[in-house]
Order: C-alpha cells, then structure tokens, then sequence
C-alpha cells in the first residue's frame, strides 16, 4: 500500500487528513514536526509528503530543505500546507523544494484528486 | 475487566507523554502497564474515569509530581550491563570504524556516558569494544562517565557488581573479563580503570568544558526527566561538546525531534542515532 | 593502540571574563570557532541589553542554525521577569517565516509569563498569531483559558483557527460548551473537517 506521511503539529488536523488519507486506501504516518519528519522518513519508503508549514523544533521549510538532501527522498512529491497563501509563502516552498502548495483543511475531492497524479501513477 | 485505559485514551496519553519527556510508548509494549497502572492511581485519587486523571496530569501538577510517578512506572529505571545493547553494537562495529577513518590520527577517539550511574554503560561500551572486531589495535580509545551523584561514581570505580546487573552478558564475557566476588562480580584487573569517572552536573558549563569534546555521547534516559527548556539546554551542550562528524545516542524511546533540530538524523542497522 | 587508562587533563581554551556587554560583543564579533561564539552568547544574557542583543542577531545569522539555536536555548532558560519578550514579539511581525518560528517557540517557553500578549493576539488581525494564541492557552491552561477560548469561538470565522481552539475544548471544555461546538457546523456548513474535530472534542467532552 502506497504511504503517505502527514506532517502537522495540530493533531485534529493530522487526524483528519489521515482519515481522508485512509479511505484512499493510503497507510499514514504521522509527524508532528519536521525533525520527526526526517526521523521517520530514514530508511522509510513514503510516497507523499503532506507537509505544514508552522511547526516547532523544525518548520515545513527546513524540512523539505533537509529532505531533498537525502538520495531517496529526492523526488518524492511534497505537498505544502498551510492557513495562509501569501506569494512569498508559496515562494519560500518552491524554494524549499515543495512541488504544490495548499491551504488547510484540505477537502477530500482535492486530496483524492493529489494522489490520482502524485501516487497512484 | 475493563481498563479505565481505552485504546484512544492510550493515543491521548501517549501523545502527552511524548511531547512532555521524549518517550514514545507502544501499544503492545505499553498498554497493560499504564492501564493497570491508571486504574490503580486513579483508585487512590477517588477519580472514576480516565479524564478526571488527565486532566489532573495535564493540569493539576504544578510540582509534576504526578508525571514523575506515571514516568516511574513506565521506565525501567534499573541499569544493568548490555541494556538496549543494539546500540552498543552499532558503536563498536560501525561508529568507531567511521570514525576512525573521519577523525584526525592523532589522537584517541572519546566517547562519553552522561549519565554513568554505578558504570554498567560505560564499562559495557569497553566490553563491546575489546570483543567485537579490532579496532582497539588500531586507535587509542578513551571512554568517560560522568554523573552528579557522587556515591555512583565511587561505585563506578571500585567496579563490584551484583548478579542481577550483570545478567544479560553472555558467559564466557562474563568469565573471561569478571572475577567471581562472594555473590557478585569484580571487573578483572585488564579492564580495572578502563574508564575515567567523574562527578559533574551537565548544567554546569565549566565543568562540561572542562571534559574537552567528544566523538561520541551516549545519554540514555537522562533527558525525558528534564522540562523542556532544560532539555533544549543539555542537547545544545552536548553538541558543543561534539567534534564536528561525532554522534549522540539517546535511549531507545528518545528523540531529538522533541528537543532541537541542530542534529542530523541517522539510522545504522535500525538504531537511530543523531549526528552533528 | 589500546584503551585510555588514566585521566588526560584536556588542553581547554582559557576564556575570558567580561566586564561590559560591549566586550562581549566584540568578543563575539571577533569569534573563530563556534566554542567561542556560544561562550559569549551565555554570557551576554548575564548583562543589561545582552538579551535584546542576542535576539537582533537572529536577523543576522540567518544561515547559521546553531547559532540561532544556541540563542533560542540561551533565551528560553532565562527568568520570564527578565527575559526580553518585547523584541522577541518583533520577530513575529517579520516577513521570514523562520524567524517568526522561531520567535514563536521561544515564546512557547515562557507560557505563563506572556499572558498579556496572548490577549493581544488573541483579538488581533494575524490568524497564524491566533493559533499560537489558542496554543498557548490550552497547553498552560490558565483559569481564564476556556472562558477566552469560549469567546473566541463565539465569533471566529477562520477555519483553522476555530479548529484549533475546538481541540482545546475537547480537554479542558465543559457539556455546557456542547452547545456552542454543534453551532460551529453551522457557521462553517459543508466542511467535513469541522464535524470530524467538534464531534471528537464533544466525545472527549462527554468523557
């Protein structure tokens, strides 16, 4: 089953992706900010990332900065996520390495639509 | 019979623990503790259900007295020699070796255990050491213990140990390095002095300075007793006293991404290890 | 080759000892080892300024991790009373989100001390300030926490904020508050994500 890693300090937010995450048929797991990210992402096969952006001990940016220094984790798809879509914010992501950019909640049919292109290919 | 202890309460409470100590507790491994653990605190404190407990725990403990009894049972708070001794394994065939090439020739290679305790860490590190491969032909290694309580670290020196702490080393180690003393053991004249113990209080800088840098910290257990800010303090003193390429390894239930994020994850053979 | 067996006194660098914050600043300034640099960041915290100081390096030394770390650990242990709360509030009106997160978790440290603050934000413009708010009120939990979270979802019309203080509610909420929660479906109608978090805070509610 296909993996998706949802990275967010906000447990009913890590929750309710996960639940939409789940009835994709994905297997989820969980972070709770980007240094845990990268510990759970050693030696893990993860297909997406689905990753917030303010977090503590290490935000979304320095994450996805540090994960695509890894070999494996290179081209793996990484979806940011965040409350606001200011330009700059959508900026410092592609940057960072994020290959698309969301506001939270994600709805259902959008994430669903994500793991149509990203994973299920 | 019933827990008080549901499955999602044991996520809840999990998750408490985690960002309150760094310990990351297990279904399967942890479960029936804290349930019977729960029921029985919770008995004690006149409270019938699980959230009149959490929230005492949450809310209601300002000397956290509370937390440090439910830590209590669910740590194994015993030192004993070879424990969680994967990682021992890992330092003696795989660390070491790479650090023996990374690191400058001329001079040994340091590894520090903070804390020592009565030195079942340390002196398990030596033996892993002296039996696993050779790479105590090749370079001088240099192991310190250090701890703030003064009757471990004499303890630690004179190196008497009970059965019990000694249990998990395999025999012929064990008869080979130890000398059978009345009903325990005494660590044999070879290794006699094989660390260098010392009393010190990682919240004081001079002395931690004092201890000079270091290409390897074991610190296991020590940090999930601290409050966060402390904790975030003695992770940033231990990657001073880092040499650049060394390594920090935390219990087996620990993790750095509770405390700072200055260190760089690694896995050797399923352990994680943190890198600066 | 062999084990160490005798206590080797370690070739330690003498460091100096400060008057003024001005020598340690230069001191600082001057610095060629990281050693150095974290010797005279505990020191200048000691002195009158020294914090507000350290948190206008952060600006400065963006790329160095370890240092804004170093200074982020520095400031967290130091007394509330003293510590300078005031210039860390000025990180959070940067544009970096880094720093903002930075100035954020240092904050998160004090709790207790920055009631005043948490006031501000809470009825403030900036909804990511919110959240820290919420965050801030249900981790420390003060007497006055689940009236002002009770407040604030009484007209909250951010999503994820409201969803943030909903959490809260579920621990530290009342059955008085069921009420309110179940009004949130219909003040933000259609959005699954806001019956699946104030069902699972009134089942925590409910005990």
């Amino acid at each position: 089953m296909p993996t998706v890693m949802v990275v967010d300090d906000s447990k009913t937010v890590r929750n309710y992706h996960g639940s939409i995450l789940k009835s994709l048929g994905m297997e989820i797991v969980e972070a709770e900010n980007g240094m845990e990210a990268l510990e759970k992402s050693l030696g893990a096969e993860i297909d997406l990332y689905l990753v917030d952006v303010n977090m503590p001990i290490m935000d979304g940016y320095s994450f996805i900065t540090d994960l695509r220094k890894q070999d494996a984790h290179k081209n793996i798809p990484v979806i940011m996520v965040t409350t606001q879509a200011k330009d700059e914010d959508k900026v410092a992501a592609y940057k960072a390495g994020a290959n698309l950019f969301e506001t939270k909640p994600i709805k259902p049919d959008v994430l669903q639509a994500y793991i149509d292109i990203l994973v299920k290919n | 019979m019933a827990y008080l202890l549901s499955t999602e309460n044991f996520l809840k409470i999990s998750e408490f623990v985690y960002r309150k100590s760094g310990i990351y507790l297990e279904e399967d491994k942890h479960f029936e503790k804290i349930a019977k653990y729960i029921d029985k605190r919770a008995k004690e404190l006149g409270m019938d259900n699980f959230r009149k407990y959490f929230y005492k725990l949450r809310f209601d403990d300002t000397d956290g007295s509370e937390f440090q009894e439910l830590m209590n049972a669910v740590t194994v708070n015993e030192t004993y020699f070879f424990r969680e001794k994967d990682q021992f394994e890992v330092l003696a065939d795989k660390i070491l070796p790479e650090l023996h090439e990374s690191m400058p020739k001329n001079r040994p290679l340091r590894i520090l255990s903070s804390p020592c305790s009565t030195g079942e860490e340390p002196y398990s590190m030596i033996l892993h050491i002296v039996e696993e491969g050779d790479i105590v032909e090749k370079r001088d290694i240099e192991v310190v213990g250090i701890d703030i309580d003064s009757t471990v670290i004499q303890k630690a020196i004179k190196a008497k140990f009970t059965e019990r702490s000694v249990h998990a080393i395999p025999k012929d180690i064990l008869s080979k390095w130890f000398n059978k003393k009345g009903l325990g053991y005494e660590l044999g004249e070879d290794l006699q002095g094989s660390v260098d113990f010392q009393v010190a209080n990682v919240f004081d800088k001079t002395q931690m300075r004092k201890l000079g840098k270091f290409d390897v910290i074991f610190s296991r257990n020590m940090l999930i007793y601290f409050d966060d800010a402390s904790r975030k303090e003695v992770a940033m003193t231990f990657y001073d006293m880092l040499n650049p390429g060394g390594y920090v390894l935390l219990g087996h239930a620990e993790y750095m991404s509770r405390i700072v994020s200055v260190f760089q994850a690694k896995k050797i053979d399923n352990c994680l290890i943190y890198q600066k | 080759m062999a084990l160490v067996k005798k206590h080797i006194e370690q070739d330690i660098e003498e460091l100096p000892v400060f008057i003024t914050l001005d020598e340690i600043k230069e001191y600082y300034k001057s610095a060629s080892d990281s050693t150095q640099k974290d010797y005279a960041i505990e020191e200048m915290v000691k002195f009158d300024g020294g914090a507000e100081y350290l948190v206008s390096l952060i600006s400065l030394e963006l790329t160095d991790k370890n240092i804004l770390s170093k200074i982020s650990s520095v400031i967290s242990n130091m007394d509330a009373e003293v510590a300078p709360i005031e210039a860390i509030m000025d990180l959070l009106k940067l544009d970096n989100a880094y720093i903002r997160n930075l100035g954020i978790s240092m904050l998160r440290d004090f709790g207790g001390a920055i009631k005043y603050y948490i006031v501000k934000f809470l009825i403030g413009d900036d909804r990511d300030l919110r959240i820290f708010a919420i965050n801030v009120l249900g981790d420390v939990n003060f007497a006055e926490s689940r009236d002002m979270l009770v407040e604030l979802l009484e007209s909250e019309e951010d999503i994820n904020v409201a969803m943030t203080a909903v959490d809260y509610m579920g621990e530290i909420g009342e059955e008085e508050d069921i009420e309110l929660l179940e009004s949130l479906k219909d003040r933000f109608k259609d959005e699954v994500y806001v019956a699946f978090a104030v069902d699972g805070a009134i089942q925590m509610i409910k005990g």
